[in-house]
């Protein structure tokens, strides 16, 4: 498959994704889609095309044993004995608690050292934690009532693609995301203006997530990447 | 109906091991991804295998789905519908709906109306599908919606097996060209 043309790529993507193309030829051409990006591409554009067809098609309730089945194929020791997971989560969930408040207090802590004496503490400031699922603080954010701004500091950011960016968007109540800014990845820290609207959507949902982007940030103005973190904020 | 952004973050916070978010998404998305594996497989039992399969794919690979793969509806939708493609192909079986399933398939007709879903993307790709022949168009359809080869086209549209390939392969060329205007 060496010495595939677009013609040819483009007969066998589209082959695959109906279904036709089987047997070996399949297989052979799913190694080929894993070296090769045009390939993968050309694979996307008809997984992209033909899926009104399957978005349209009957919605049927399936029998409520298959999530049973399901839940104990992914998580077979929480599924099957109630009671001892009950106490180990309890205790994963107490011991997780704590260190998040203890990466809370140590960042406000943090924070206010930063404060600079002429500026006193606004009285409405909220902050929020990003943290990895290991409960590592990974961003934090600060938002502050008064001058309708967001703070945002990386303090261990993850690394990205170097096409990529992360994104926070804040989740107001009702309808879609919105963004808030490119979040920063180095050790600085990005201010950034709100909206009065935004800032009101802001803090009455205080909810935030984080999704993997193009760089400069999605294109349509939507989440378009996965959402690879959520917080809440907090008022101090 | 669950909006695209909201099924966008929901694949976010499973592809962290958010297990509330996959409930929510087995929830919002079973009834649609099962009523798909049961026109591609017309069985119950095995329909519920590839249900459970594809879930499970899409806990372990959450984090894989981009925008280039479609709506995340529809990437989800597409890990079901190769799931099934490897069960037909592996099973060989000819597709026999049992009554109680065309029953079930005939009631679900009434939910298809009102998942509206991307529908500039539905509407080009309906008036690409009109452009090229009935013959062309039958093939792609029915192997789209039951997972057809050529050959059980060939069976099935009465027509010798090279013509079959070349009707399934021309009209996806010329939908090509069409949807790409």
């Amino acid at each position: 498959m060496k010495t595939l043309n677009d013609a040819g790529v483009e007969a066998l993507a589209a082959q695959y994704v109906l279904g036709v193309l089987k047997g070996p030829a399949r297989k052979r051409f799913e190694r080929e889609m894993m070296r090769h990006w045009r390939i993968r591409q050309e694979v996307w554009f008809w997984e992209r095309q033909l899926q009104p067809l399957a978005e349209r098609g009957p919605a049927i309730t399936p029998p409520p044993q298959v999530w049973s089945q399901l839940t104990q194929r992914l998580w077979p020791s929480t599924a099957r004995t109630a009671p001892p997971v009950w106490r180990h989560w309890l205790w994963q969930g107490w011991s997780l608690s704590a260190t998040a408040a203890t990466a809370l207090l140590a960042t406000v802590l943090w924070w206010q050292s930063t404060l600079s004496p002429t500026a006193t503490i606004p009285q409405e400031q909220w902050l929020a934690i990003v943290q990895s699922p290991q409960a590592e603080p990974l961003w934090v954010v600060d938002a502050d009532a008064r001058a309708t701004q967001v703070r945002l500091k990386s303090i261990a950011a993850p690394a990205v693609d170097a096409q990529k960016d992360f994104e926070l968007w804040l989740l107001p109540r009702q309808g879609a995301p919105q963004s808030i800014g490119i979040l920063p990845t180095g050790q600085v820290e990005v201010t950034l203006r709100l909206s009065a609207a935004q800032f009101a959507a802001l803090l009455q949902n205080q909810s935030l997530a984080i999704s993997i982007e193009p760089k400069g940030g999605s294109p349509t103005g939507l989440p378009t990447g996965p959402v690879v973190y959520q917080t809440k904020l907090l008022k101090i | 109906m669950i909006e695209e952004a909201e099924l966008v973050m929901l694949l976010g916070r499973v592809a962290c091991g958010d297990q509330n978010a996959f409930s929510r998404l087995y929830e919002t998305m079973s009834p649609r991804i099962y009523g798909l594996c049961m026109r591609l497989l017309g069985r119950r039992d095995l329909a519920e295998d590839v249900l459970q399969d594809a879930f499970v794919r899409i806990w372990h690979h959450a984090g894989e789905y981009h925008a280039e793969r479609g709506t995340p509806a529809g990437w989800m939708l597409t890990v079901a519908r190769y799931r099934a493609l490897d069960v037909l192909r592996r099973r060989r079986f000819e597709l026999s709906l049992d009554h109680d399933s065309l029953t079930e398939l005939a009631d679900a007709r009434l939910q298809a109306a009102d998942a509206a879903t991307d529908d500039t993307t539905f509407l080009a790709l309906q008036g690409c599908l009109e452009e090229i022949s009935p013959q062309q168009r039958d093939s792609i359809l029915q192997a789209f919606y039951h997972g057809q080869t050529h050959e059980q086209l060939a069976t099935r549209m009465q027509a010798p097996l090279g013509t079959v390939k070349s009707w399934v392969r021309r009209g996806l060329s010329s939908l090509k060209r069409c949807l790409e205007q």
